[in-house]
C-alpha cells in the first residue's frame, strides 16, 4: 500500500543482454502490521469500560414523625408517580388517586416537566410511590428523573390500597401481565 | 536537446516508525487495564446521572440486591471486618463461634443467615460458585440485616459519618426487598445512604444539562 510500483518501464536501462542482477529487498512492508495494531487498539478501547461506578445520593426521613413535622402539601402542587410491573409508570395529580393516567420513562419527563411549568416552584412536590411488582432499576431511574428535571421536593413513600386498586385495575384494563 | 529527467520519487514511507507506535500503545492499554474481579454474587448495577465517584475500598458497608432479592453484606475493611464479628458476637451469642473469626475476616461478605454462617465460610471459591448462597435474612421488619448494620455502627463507635452506607442493588431487584434494606436502616437510625449506580451521560437539552453546560456542579 505504501510502497508503489516505481520501476516499470526501467526493465530495459540496461539495454538488451545486459543480465539483470536481481536484488532482494530486505524491506518488509510494515502497513497491515500497523493497520492491525491499531485495530486491536480500537477495539480494546470500546471493549473496555473505564468508568468506575458512582453513587446517588438518597435521603429517607425518619419513620416516627410528629404531625408539625409532616409536609404539607399543597392539592395543586401535588403530583403522585406510581411505578407498575413491567417498566409501566402511572401517574395522577393532587389528591385523586382515580384520576390515574398511563404513562412511560420516556413520556413521564413531560409529564413532570409540564407540572413544573404550571406550578409555583414552593408548591410542587412530587410522590414516588414504587409498586409490589416494580423493579429497583424503575425506582432509580425515576429518582434520576428528579435530579435531571431539577424537582427539588421530592419523596418515596409506599401506595396506599386505593392506589394500590386502581393500578391493578387500570393494568387489567391495559393487559399487562 | 536531452529532456531534462524527472527523477521519479518512491512513494515508499518506512512503517516501522509506526509499527512501533501501535503496538507501544496496544500493549500500554493491554498492561494498565485492571480486570473486573469475579464476583461471587453477579450485579447489574442500573445507570444514572450521578457524577460522585463511588469510595467503595475505604470504610464501605454494602448491602448487595441481587436480582432474587437475597441481600448481602460487604464490608470494605478487613480490620473493621474483625471488630463487626465480635460486635455481632456479643448481639447473636453462642450462635457465632469464636474459631469462625479468622475465616470470618478474610471472608470478603457475609454470604449467609447467622445460625449456617460456619457452613458457609468454609467452602472454598469453586464450591461457592457452585451452590447458591442463601443471603442475610431480610423481611419487613429489618430481618437479621438490621443486626449487621447495629454491628457495623458499633464497630465504627457508632458514628454515623465515619462509614459510606452503600446500597447496591440488581437493576431486576423487586422494590419490596429494597424497601426492607431501607427499613432495616431506618430501625438503625441511618437515613443516608449511597446508591451504587453506573455512570450515564445526562440527556441533552434537560433543565440538568443546561446546568452542566453553565458549569454548575449537581449536589451529591
Amino acid at each position: 500500500m505504501a510502497e508503489m510500483d516505481t520501476s516499470s518501464g526501467g526493465g530495459h536501462k540496461k539495454g538488451p543482454g545486459v543480465k539483470k542482477s536481481k536484488k532482494l529487498s530486505t524491506r518488509v512492508d510494515l502497513t497491515p502490521m500497523v493497520d492491525l495494531g491499531f485495530l486491536l487498539i480500537t477495539f480494546f478501547i470500546f471493549t473496555t469500560t473505564l468508568s468506575q461506578p458512582t453513587t446517588m445520593k438518597l435521603l429517607m426521613p425518619k419513620d416516627d414523625i410528629q404531625d408539625k413535622d409532616l409536609t404539607k402539601i399543597k392539592e395543586s402542587g401535588a403530583l403522585t408517580i406510581l411505578l407498575g410491573k413491567n417498566d409501566q409508570v402511572y401517574y395522577y395529580e393532587g389528591m385523586d388517586p382515580t384520576k390515574l393516567q398511563s404513562s412511560t420513562f420516556k413520556k413521564i419527563r413531560q409529564v413532570v416537566l409540564t407540572k413544573k411549568a404550571n406550578t409555583p416552584v414552593d408548591d410542587l412536590f412530587i410522590t414516588i410511590k414504587p409498586g409490589k411488582e416494580s423493579d429497583y432499576k424503575n425506582v432509580v431511574d425515576i429518582l434520576d428523573e428528579m435530579t435531571i428535571n431539577d424537582i427539588k421536593r421530592y419523596a418515596i413513600d409506599n401506595p396506599n390500597d386505593v392506589e394500590e386498586l386502581v393500578v391493578t385495575r387500570t393494568e387489567q384494563a391495559n393487559g399487562i401481565k | 536537446m536531452g529532456r531534462a529527467k524527472v527523477k521519479r520519487k518512491g512513494t515508499s514511507i518506512d512503517m516501522t516508525a509506526m509499527c512501533d507506535v501501535a503496538f507501544l500503545l496496544l500493549s500500554f492499554f493491554i498492561l494498565t487495564a485492571q480486570f473486573k474481579p469475579s464476583e461471587a454474587v453477579p450485579i447489574e448495577i442500573p445507570s444514572s446521572v450521578a457524577s460522585k465517584a463511588a469510595s467503595l475500598n475505604t470504610d464501605a458497608f454494602v448491602v448487595s440486591i441481587n436480582h432474587e432479592g437475597k441481600a448481602f453484606v460487604e464490608l470494605s475493611d478487613p480490620g473493621i471486618r474483625g471488630k463487626v464479628f465480635d460486635e455481632m458476637e456479643k448481639l447473636k451469642g453462642d450462635q457465632l463461634p469464636a474459631s469462625l473469626r479468622t475465616k470470618f475476616v478474610n471472608a470478603s461478605m457475609v454470604p449467609a443467615p447467622v445460625g449456617s454462617l460456619s457452613q458457609f465460610l468454609q467452602m472454598t471459591p469453586e464450591q461457592v460458585k457452585k451452590t447458591t448462597l442463601p443471603g442475610v435474612p431480610l423481611d419487613t421488619l429489618g430481618g437479621e440485616l438490621k443486626d449487621w448494620i447495629a454491628a457495623g455502627l458499633a464497630a465504627y463507635n457508632g458514628n454515623v459519618n465515619n462509614i459510606h452506607f452503600i446500597i447496591k442493588g440488581d437493576n431486576l431487584a423487586k422494590y419490596p426487598f429494597i424497601s426492607d434494606v431501607l427499613t432495616a436502616f431506618k430501625k438503625n437510625e441511618v437515613f443516608k445512604y449511597q446508591l451504587l449506580t453506573s455512570p450515564e451521560a445526562v440527556p441533552p437539552g434537560t433543565e440538568l444539562y443546561k446546568k452542566s453546560v453553565q458549569g454548575i456542579k449537581q449536589d451529591d
